[in-house]
């Protein structure tokens, strides 16, 4: 009896360690296609912004006849690009000199189609690798796209388990596969490149760090307006500044890299940057802050059907520079004070000016006034909220700003 | 006389992980579908009710501290009345540890091992889990002291890393016109934490202490306050509407964990992996229940109890693996999971109140 038991425990590990030893799911880590930066402009292609081909390059003729796919119903929308780090040239030198195409360090794979999830399938027509989303850094958006609409496009990225909530997702202004084209100076991938470049909101207020598609996806589900952060590029170099400002949905238009500075301000979204204003009496000087710390209070004011709202601004920064001025002795309290009456009027002045822009250029409520009205004063959303976006526009905001230097410099 | 005995702070933990189990998963689905941003005082007040119905689950347990559930059951109701009662619990149990089988395959599938086919998945955790409860309840009891502190320290991991992606605004109105749903939310808060029925089976095996009563609520609480702060936490990253479209939240809060620096993107997978060991010691104790009502029901001898074992494994493979949609096996599993109420609401009660009754007369007597 206690034999047996002994053969059947055997039998068992042995049919347990035939099970455990590799499971449906194993994949070699050199035959996974991680996808850095993803891609999606409009098809087809406005014809301003074609692609230009090299002299080693396949012709444009050529390249469709791989990009293009037999779809099962409608016509080609889009055209989806993915960056692929080639993992066998990763130790080779860096840089833009580098661009032959043997000598690349990353495949840039276009597929045309209709359904997201059906360009990735056929991807897999063109490469041996199996293409892998968890590493995915970059979302790029042509403007044409954009304005489309995000909701019908998104669904796949919210969908698929393998894509993440943390994905960076950007506007662009021409070509969305040509931010991926650019071959940067100093990182391996032009995805990687992108990214890193939103670790420094904490020293440039002026791009849209909150940028994540968990918040796009929250917003839109929430029906909210938003802005995403705009990128632009050249041969070897990737500048996020400004936004995509987004309105039911859909881009309305681009906000500028001050307009987003404010909207950081009144967001609570601001992390850190600088501001410079000239000098309070006479002289032709110029004085930067630089803002350590910010904290906006948005107050909704309701009298019977009207709402107006009140914004306290709350900023300390450090004094880091003059320009054409000798402070030496000037540092007194006086002076400082002066300034940061200066600085008050300044950081006034443009969350006013970038408020009205919002209400009249976009009527795009992206201070998510609305949400602070469904939170604070359910009473008034009931009633009035189906009409916010008409309310909107014409919102009264006023704007207070309490600004304290804190250190000097040495 | 039982030779094993469990120590008072072992019914902490065989409490708590009788709770805790696939539902970790989609508990704030099914809460803020009730009630909305409010969700989250619905699952106080129905943790509040479970803390009620379950001590007079203890009671019952204590009136008879040498039975399990199923002998108190034939024991007070006598042998045929006593079966006809025990039925409805052997149904509950073992559609609710197949379905609870089925979710954690499909869960499984859909966020680590895409390619793997569900039956192995099902086959293997049964197998673990059965192997558990062949070596006895001492060996449970064993398993849960070692999972148990890593599983509440995964939890809370997943509760405190999303904090700088929470917005306070997401939770409010506070019960603005919200609280009819409230109170409806309450039901639904409390069949979350039906598994405090779990002590019905193992007091008996348990050291009699003063204490074992407060290491019970303790076990009680612990799940309560878990359940509670992740739906709070989930409401103030995703938002009410925004959970709706979820299908697993808190697969999807552990996800949206960001670590700096790109060495560890895929922190979730440490929380998959640890969430199988929670779902491991449910289906351990769903699946010591259930053998104990079918050695009961079927009035077996304790040394058949491996073949009840895997005849039970094998029942669970055919329910897990019977319906083929996913989507009609969450709302299968929710139905289920509404019975729930109808055992710690009614039943539980009843026999509670039955056996006083006749441990009074068996006093007298």
């Amino acid at each position: 009896m206690r034999h047996s038991l002994k053969r059947s425990s055997l039998l068992l590990f042995l049919i347990g360690a035939l099970l455990l030893t590799g499971c449906w799911d194993q994949k070699d880590i050199d035959t996974r296609g991680y996808v850095l930066g993803l891609a999606i402009d409009s098809y087809p292609p406005d014809p301003q912004s074609s692609e230009s081909t090299g002299p080693n390059q396949a012709s444009p003729q050529e390249e469709e006849k791989l990009e293009k796919m037999q779809l099962h119903t409608g016509e080609p929308g889009y055209a989806m690009t993915i960056q692929l780090p080639i993992l066998a040239n990763a130790d080779m030198p860096e840089g833009p000199g580098i661009q032959s195409a043997e000598g690349s360090q990353s495949w840039e794979i276009t597929q045309i189609g209709n359904s997201f999830f059906s360009i990735n399938r056929e991807m897999a027509s063109r490469t041996g690798l199996s293409l892998y989303y968890e590493h995915l850094q970059v979302l790029i958006l042509s403007e044409e796209v954009a304005r489309k609409g995000l909701i019908n496009i998104l669904d796949m990225f919210m969908r698929e388990p393998e894509m993440r909530r943390g994905i960076k997702v950007l506007i662009c202004p021409g070509e969305a596969k040509s931010i991926l084209d650019v071959v940067p100076r100093i990182d391996k991938y032009s995805s990687v490149y992108l990214s890193g470049i939103f670790d420094n909101s904490s020293r440039n207020s002026r791009m849209v760090y909150h940028t994540n598609m968990g918040d796009v996806i929250c917003a839109l589900h929430d029906g909210h307006d938003f802005v995403l952060a705009k990128v632009i590029s050249t041969k070897d170099e990737n500048k996020a500044s400004g936004g995509a400002v987004f309105h039911n949905g859909r881009m309305a238009g681009w906000a500028t890299e001050m307009e987003v500075e404010a909207i950081n301000l009144i967001r609570n979204t601001y992390e850190g940057g600088v501001i410079t204003v000239d000098t309070p009496k006479g002289e032709e000087g110029r004085v930067a802050m630089e803002i350590t710390n910010e904290k906006a209070e948005i107050t909704p004011i309701v009298n019977g059907d009207q709402v107006s709202f009140r914004i306290d601004i709350k900023v300390e920064g450090d004094y880091s520079e003059d320009i054409n001025l000798h402070t030496h002795e000037k540092l007194s309290e006086p002076f400082l004070k002066s300034l940061e009456a200066e600085y008050e009027k300044e950081i006034q002045d443009l969350c006013t000016e970038t408020i009205e822009s919002m209400q009249e250029k976009f009527k795009a409520d992206v201070f998510q006034f609305d949400r602070i009205l469904q939170a604070g004063e359910p009473a008034y959303w009931e009633r009035m909220g189906s009409d916010w976006n008409s309310i909107y526009p014409d919102v009264g905001v006023t704007v207070h700003a309490d600004v304290h230097i804190i250190l000097t410099g040495i | 006389m039982k030779e094993e005995r469990l120590m008072p702070p072992q019914v902490m933990t065989l409490t708590a992980c009788g709770i805790l189990g696939i539902d970790i998963l989609i508990v704030q689905r099914d809460m803020v579908g009730v009630a909305g941003q409010d969700a989250w005082i619905s699952l106080i007040l129905g943790g509040m009710t479970a803390m009620i119905l379950g001590s007079v689950c203890y009671y019952l347990a204590h009136l008879y501290p040498e039975m399990d559930l199923p002998q108190i059951l034939l024991h007070i109701f006598g042998d045929f009345f006593g079966r006809i009662i025990l039925l409805p619990f052997i149904v509950y149990d073992v559609l609710y540890l197949g379905m609870s089988l089925r979710i954690f395959a499909q869960a499984l599938k859909m966020f680590l091992l895409s390619a793997t086919p569900m039956l192995p998945i099902v086959v293997l955790i049964l197998l673990a889990a059965g192997y558990a409860v062949c070596k006895g309840v001492f060996a449970i009891g064993g398993i849960m002291d070692i999972i148990f502190p890593l599983c509440a320290v995964t939890i809370l991991g997943i509760l405190l890393m999303p904090m700088n992606q929470i917005h306070l605004s997401n939770l409010k109105p506070i019960l603005y016109k919200n609280t009819g749903n409230v109170v409806k939310g309450i039901l639904t808060g409390y069949q979350q934490f039906t598994g405090y029925g779990t002590i019905a089976y193992f007091y008996c095996y348990t050291q009699k202490t003063k204490g074992t009563f407060k290491w019970y609520l303790a076990g009680l609480g612990i799940p309560i306050f878990l359940y509670i702060a992740l739906t709070l936490i989930t409401i103030m990253v995703f938002g009410p509407t925004d959970i709706g479209y979820l299908t697993y939240p808190t697969l999807t809060l552990a996800k949206s964990i960001e670590i700096p620096g790109t060495f560890l993107e895929r922190a979730e997978s440490f929380a998959a992996i640890l969430w199988i060991n929670i779902v491991f010691v449910s289906v351990a104790l769903l699946l010591f229940r259930t053998k104990r009502n079918f050695l009961e029901l079927l009035h077996m001898k304790t040394k058949h109890q491996n073949y009840v074992i895997w005849g039970i494994a094998l029942l669970l493979i055919g329910i897990a693996l019977f319906i083929r949609s996913g989507t009609e096996a969450i709302s299968f599993f929710s139905k289920i999971k509404k019975s729930s109420r109808i055992f710690g609401l009614l039943i539980f009660p009843f026999i509670t109140a039955m056996g006083y009754i006749k441990k009074r007369r068996e006093t007298r007597a």
